[in-house]
């Protein structure tokens, strides 16, 4: 998206008839609401991290050019009215099989970009499997997974994700390890699989993390334009409300606990190893292993 | 959601291509619901060949990228007004009433002048096809009506087989009477409905069928109780009811 200097606005026509008629014609605009955001009140807490997020998958998409050919899948839990927020097509999926509609959408119409974007109480819970099967097959997808280590939409339960002892509505004397075991690390568990191209951990409690987190966004929908394979940026987030802090207070929390427990970075990524693609990289993997070396006839 | 119960493999192939075709029309689910018999059966199948698919319905709802050129398409099941819930709703049952209208199928044999009618779907009714042919021997009125889809279930054929002199249902199944209701609401009182079902894999022989067919035609419940389709009603009489060891299988 052009980004209009100040004196001269040259917004393009559907930002014109949005604010055009509200700016004199020698005011700056720094910044305007990308184009494949959609006007509305958002259903997000004050201070929720969703709202930086869905705000640079957004960027992201108007960067690319792609909002035409982007299908997005929103899941169960507190975005799950994203698809009102967003201008490219969107398709609510079932609580935790936004990955199984999204393999649908981009096996059907491989020209279209297709990403998922989940909670951690749809993606490393109900949708663990879905996950896990659509990674290791190698879809060529895209999925942004928020970790806030709780359920939200619900009220603030346990969620896979809940870091040892944290309170949380269903464990009011802290997660119990010795009973109900320990977090689930979605990026290094994925990072694991052939079928994956790319996991990065990030967060945005801060400016440059936010830049950060745009820049492995962008990168995995970049690689599924450029057919590398799955990419997913696991972002670390917030709850305010959940957690009962101010957003400044759960973003200190965030770095004192959330961070040492799901440290930031790239877990896995093919192209900076030097592949074209996950499949490439996967056959390198299992250069001794004489089967996997075979060449499949077309 | 449209239910088909195939009785042969290839029906159940062939079905698979009708089910398809009905939920793109539809936007609706469909079913194929073999039972473990149909399932695991050997027969010869003919596919059919493939045919050119232009014809099939617009999608304009479909997400497939906007392409800049419309109104980005959503597709969910959260309608979080009650207004908007219920007009989604009416109009869903207004499909469904146009499935019920068009998609009625059912298979009739010796049905003409049949006045005990055995319903039976899948694995089922190639037993009671039987077991219908030997009560035609021995000189009872018997016919089969076999539904090829248990939803929509086939009402029009069983409203002209009541219309035509059919004065008892015998609903011949594979479990403890699942279907034994929608005859019941079919029938509608016009006719008597019993019930000879066996269960657990235990395949009834045509002989057994035929047994039940004349306790039908003598005017006797083969249930033990008449209240059929009520919980705790539908084994079928001890007479009825011989193991599999009893048959020195």
């Amino acid at each position: 998206m052009a980004k209009p200097n100040a004196g001269t606005i040259t917004l393009p026509e559907y930002q014109q008839e949005r604010i055009g008629s509200q700016i004199a014609a020698d005011e700056t605009i720094k910044s305007a609401r990308p184009h494949v955001l959609t006007d509305v009140v958002t259903n997000y807490c004050p201070g929720c991290t969703h709202g930086i997020v869905n705000r640079l998958v957004a960027e992201c998409i108007d960067e690319l050019g792609i909002e035409g050919k982007t299908v997005g899948i929103a899941p169960v839990g507190c975005s799950v009215m994203m698809y009102n927020f967003f201008n490219c097509d969107m398709i609510e999926a079932a609580h935790g099989r936004a990955p199984a509609v999204a393999t649908g959408v981009k096996r059907v119409h491989p020209e279209n970009v297709v990403f998922a974007y989940q909670g951690d109480g749809d993606l490393a819970s109900i949708g663990t499997a879905e996950t896990v099967h659509a990674a290791t097959r190698g879809e060529k997808i895209t999925v942004i997974f928020i970790n806030n280590a709780i359920y939200g939409m619900t009220g603030g339960q346990m969620a896979p994700t809940s870091l040892p002892n944290q309170v949380t509505q269903t464990s009011p004397y802290g997660r119990d390890v010795s009973k109900v075991g320990y977090p689930v690390r979605i990026a290094e568990l994925l990072s694991t699989l052939d079928g994956v191209a790319y996991v990065e951990r990030v967060t945005c409690d801060s400016r440059k993390h936010i830049m950060d987190a745009k820049k492995a966004i962008k990168k995995a929908f970049q690689n599924q334009i450029d057919g590398v394979g799955y990419s997913l940026v696991e972002v670390v987030a917030t709850c305010p409300t959940n957690w009962g802090m101010t957003p400044q207070d759960a973003f200190q929390w965030l770095r004192e606990n959330m961070l040492p427990y799901y440290p930031l970075g790239v877990y896995k990524d093919v192209v900076a190893d030097g592949f074209a693609t996950a499949a490439e990289a996967a056959l390198e993997r299992a250069k001794d292993c004489p089967i996997a070396q075979q060449k499949k006839e077309d | 959601m449209p239910v088909f119960a195939p009785s042969t493999v290839q029906e159940m192939a062939d079905l698979i291509y009708d089910a398809f075709d009905i939920a793109d029309e539809y936007r609706t689910p469909t079913m194929i619901l073999a039972d473990g018999m149909i399932g695991q059966m050997m027969e010869p199948v003919l596919l059919p060949p493939e045919r050119d698919l232009s014809s099939l319905p617009a999608k304009p709802w479909a997400t497939s990228g906007s392409k800049m050129e419309r109104k980005h398409n959503v597709i969910n099941s959260l309608y979080l007004s009650p207004n908007e819930l219920e007009n989604t709703n009416y109009e869903r049952f207004e499909r469904y009433k146009q499935i019920i209208e068009k998609h009625q199928r059912q298979e009739l044999m010796m049905c003409d002048d049949a006045e005990i009618v055995v319903v039976a779907f899948g694995a089922a009714s190639r037993i009671a096809r039987t077991a219908v042919r030997d009560a035609r021997a021995k000189g009872i009125k018997a016919g089969l009506l076999r539904p090829i889809t248990l939803w929509p279930y086939p009402t029009k054929a069983i409203d002209e087989l009541c219309e035509n002199g059919a004065r008892a249902f015998l609903s011949v199944e594979l479990n403890m009477g699942q279907m034994v209701q929608d005859v019941r609401l079919a029938v509608n009182g016009r006719a008597t409905v019993d019930f000879y079902g066996r269960t657990g894999g235990v395949l009834p022989t045509p002989e057994e069928v035929l047994e039940a067919i004349e306790t039908v035609a003598a005017g006797d419940p083969v249930v033990q109780s008449s209240e059929v389709g009520a919980v705790g009603s539908i084994l079928p009489h001890p007479k009825h009811r011989k193991s599999t060891y009893e048959r020195g299988e």
